[in-house]
């Protein structure tokens, strides 16, 4: 009889399977006289070992939630040709333009809060302004195309420190090409725009700082000023909580 | 559900697995015909929590008139607002309700009954009738793109691939009936029931989302293909008389039971419903569940929505990119949810926090 043993502490895995159905299949070859015995017992855990390889796949081990964030997608040259200035209202309800931002290399981030993987990339996103203190980087988040209210509460939640802005009409985000969400675009202190992602990924990963610090290392010194960022809208926890969560 | 957690239920899987065929021991059938009218009353209340200002909202109420299947009624309503004004937008005739109410209203509150009378409905495709022709207003109207649901660029291209090679408007339209059952799937995460923005599903190929998403693409790959289609916005009021528990609603309680459908308009025949959106919700949620394209309840579900539905729901209105009358906001992409205003900002009509409003259904016997 083969034996499924259960190694302590996990659950059985794809070898044991594996097992299972080899040494069925040489026990078969081996002799005839057990052969149909071991045939089934062989097909039925070649199913068994389908099914749970299959569920494997499809569900995060116990205790380790997977990340939404692409773990290898990189940042692509800007090709488009559109650089369209906007002015939009901020969560806060003043009025701001992307020109107050020259200066700085800008990541123009297009979300939704409907949007999964934006909300692990909104914490990636206020990781890499908390670690960009002093330097000429501001990210300008853009919600696309939701109430007001909604958008104050998500970013109440997440305690966001950098300007969250509000495409209503959807007018700039079209005026942008942007057809999916999340898209984070890079503009350099001209807001000249030198980067593309279209996927939700980890700003504080090794590869991706050096990308955006080449940028603004070409700002002189002289030249920087203080980081947009510092004037952006903040929205405290407190501030909303009367408007509740989903 | 973790792996530990799955691992845990897999000593019921032999059970579970024989249980479909179990099951259906009878042929699932699901074959909406043109038979009795039924009435319902449909209870929509609104709620402003918190009010600030001069809150305001706009409450959807039924406006669809079609002699073969659906009669909107009388609309009554009671409220503690300023004033409540029956409002129809100019371009597709879609009605609504704008109630305001006056600053320092405490508890604004508005209840709105509708009557609405209904019946199934099947079209004979096996041979043209005598339906009338659209009008040129009625046809540029149906054919024309809206701003989730353009009509040129990849829409176009995608549309053109599909109606290759076919030759009559019956096929044309069966093709891209066929090919969005094929191609989309419902994700059950989507909010309410979509946004429909048909340009980012075909771009990102992401093909996912819920009756305001896929019925959208099929409207425009349809019209993109020169078939006049709409939108056809409304909400489920009663069960499934054939016993498909996702395609009807669960109880009296319709607050969540909004849904789209579809029409495509074919010379010789008129309108005829289509509802794929529909055929992707039974294989995700009809019993038990997570069903194949190959199993006999979607099958018939299939078969019968393209040409056919059920007169378990109410229609509100085919309207696009509708501005809210007396708001300063962005047009909404469909006129569905009840919408309100607070504090000059409009609420989100899928948070119970913000604003709280329940539909409820009755059915009405002669």
């Amino acid at each position: 009889m083969v034996q499924i043993t259960a190694p302590a502490c996990r659950g059985p895995d794809a070898s044991d399977s594996v097992r299972t159905i080899v040494t069925g299949l040489l026990q078969c070859s081996a002799g005839r006289y057990y052969c149909n015995a071991i045939k089934t017992r062989s097909i039925i855990s070649l199913l068994q070992f389908l099914f749970i390889a299959s569920i494997w796949q499809a569900y995060p081990a116990n205790g380790a939630e997977s990340s939404q964030l692409a773990p290898t997608a990189q940042l692509r040259p800007w090709t488009g040709t559109t650089s369209a200035t906007f002015t939009l209202d901020d969560v806060g309800g003043e009025q701001r333009t992307l020109e107050s931002f020259r200066g700085h290399v800008v990541l123009l981030h297009f979300f939704a809060t409907w949007c999964a993987p934006c909300v692990e990339e909104f914490t990636s996103l206020q990781k890499l302004t908390d670690e960009s203190r002093g330097l000429p980087i501001t990210v300008v988040a853009i919600d696309v195309a939701e109430v007001d209210v909604r958008v104050r509460t998500f970013v109440a939640k997440l305690g966001v420190q950098f300007p969250v802005l509000l495409d209503r009409d959807r007018a700039v985000t079209k005026a942008w090409n942007v057809i999916s969400l999340p898209t984070t675009i890079v503009l350099d202190s001209n807001l000249t725009p030198r980067f593309i992602i279209e996927d939700a990924i980890d700003w504080t990963r090794t590869d991706i700082r050096a990308s955006i610090e080449k940028l603004y290392q070409s700002i002189k010194k002289s030249e920087r000023t203080k980081p947009a960022s510092a004037a952006g809208i903040c929205i405290s926890t407190t501030q909303h909580a009367s408007l509740g969560e989903d | 559900m973790d792996r530990r957690n799955f691992l845990k239920g897999t000593a019921a899987l032999p059970l579970a697995a024989l249980a479909p065929t179990i099951g259906f021991a009878q042929q699932p059938v699901f074959a909406p015909k043109p038979g009795p009218w039924r009435s319902y009353d449909l209870v929509t209340r609104v709620d402003v929590i918190n009010a600030i200002g001069q809150p305001q909202a706009w409450i959807p109420l039924p406006s669809v008139n079609e002699a073969d299947w659906f009669r909107s009624g009388d609309s009554t309503w009671t409220t503690n607002a300023a004033t409540a004004t029956r409002v129809r937008d100019p371009k597709y005739g879609a009605d609504m309700l704008h109630v305001v109410w006056k600053d320092g209203e405490d508890k604004p509150v508005v209840e709105v009954t509708s009557r609405i009378t209904t019946r199934d409905r099947a079209v004979d495709l096996s041979k043209p009738g005598q339906a009338p022709a659209l009008s040129g207003a009625q046809r540029k109207l149906y054919l024309e793109g809206t701003e989730l649901i353009p009509v040129n660029g990849i829409v176009k291209e995608t549309s053109n691939g599909i109606v290759a090679g076919k030759k009559t408007d019956v096929e044309k339209a069966r093709a891209i009936y066929e090919w969005v059952v094929e191609n989309t799937f419902r994700n059950a995460a989507t909010r309410g029931c979509g946004t429909g923005d048909i340009v980012a599903m075909l771009k990102t190929k992401n093909l996912s989302g819920k009756c305001a998403d896929l019925n959208a693409l099929y409207v425009g790959l349809a019209r993109a293909a020169g078939l006049p289609a709409r939108d056809v916005y409304g909400l489920r009021v009663a069960p499934s008389q054939f016993g498909y528990k996702s395609l009807g609603a669960g109880s009296a309680d319709v607050t969540k039971a909004q849904h789209c459908r579809a029409e495509v308009y074919l010379t010789g025949f008129g309108w005829i419903p289509v509802d794929p959106a529909d055929v992707r919700k039974v294989v995700l949620e009809e019993p038990p569940t997570k069903l194949a394209l190959d199993d006999p309840k979607v099958i018939a579900a299939r078969k019968a929505l393209f040409g056919s539905w059920e007169g378990n729901w109410l229609a509100y209105n085919f309207a696009h990119d509708l501005a809210l009358p007396g708001g300063k906001h962005p047009k909404l992409g469909f006129l569905m949810y009840p919408q309100a205003e607070n504090a000059g900002l409009l609420l989100d009509s899928l948070d119970p926090a913000s604003v709280k409003y329940t539909l409820t259904a009755k059915s009405i016997t002669a």
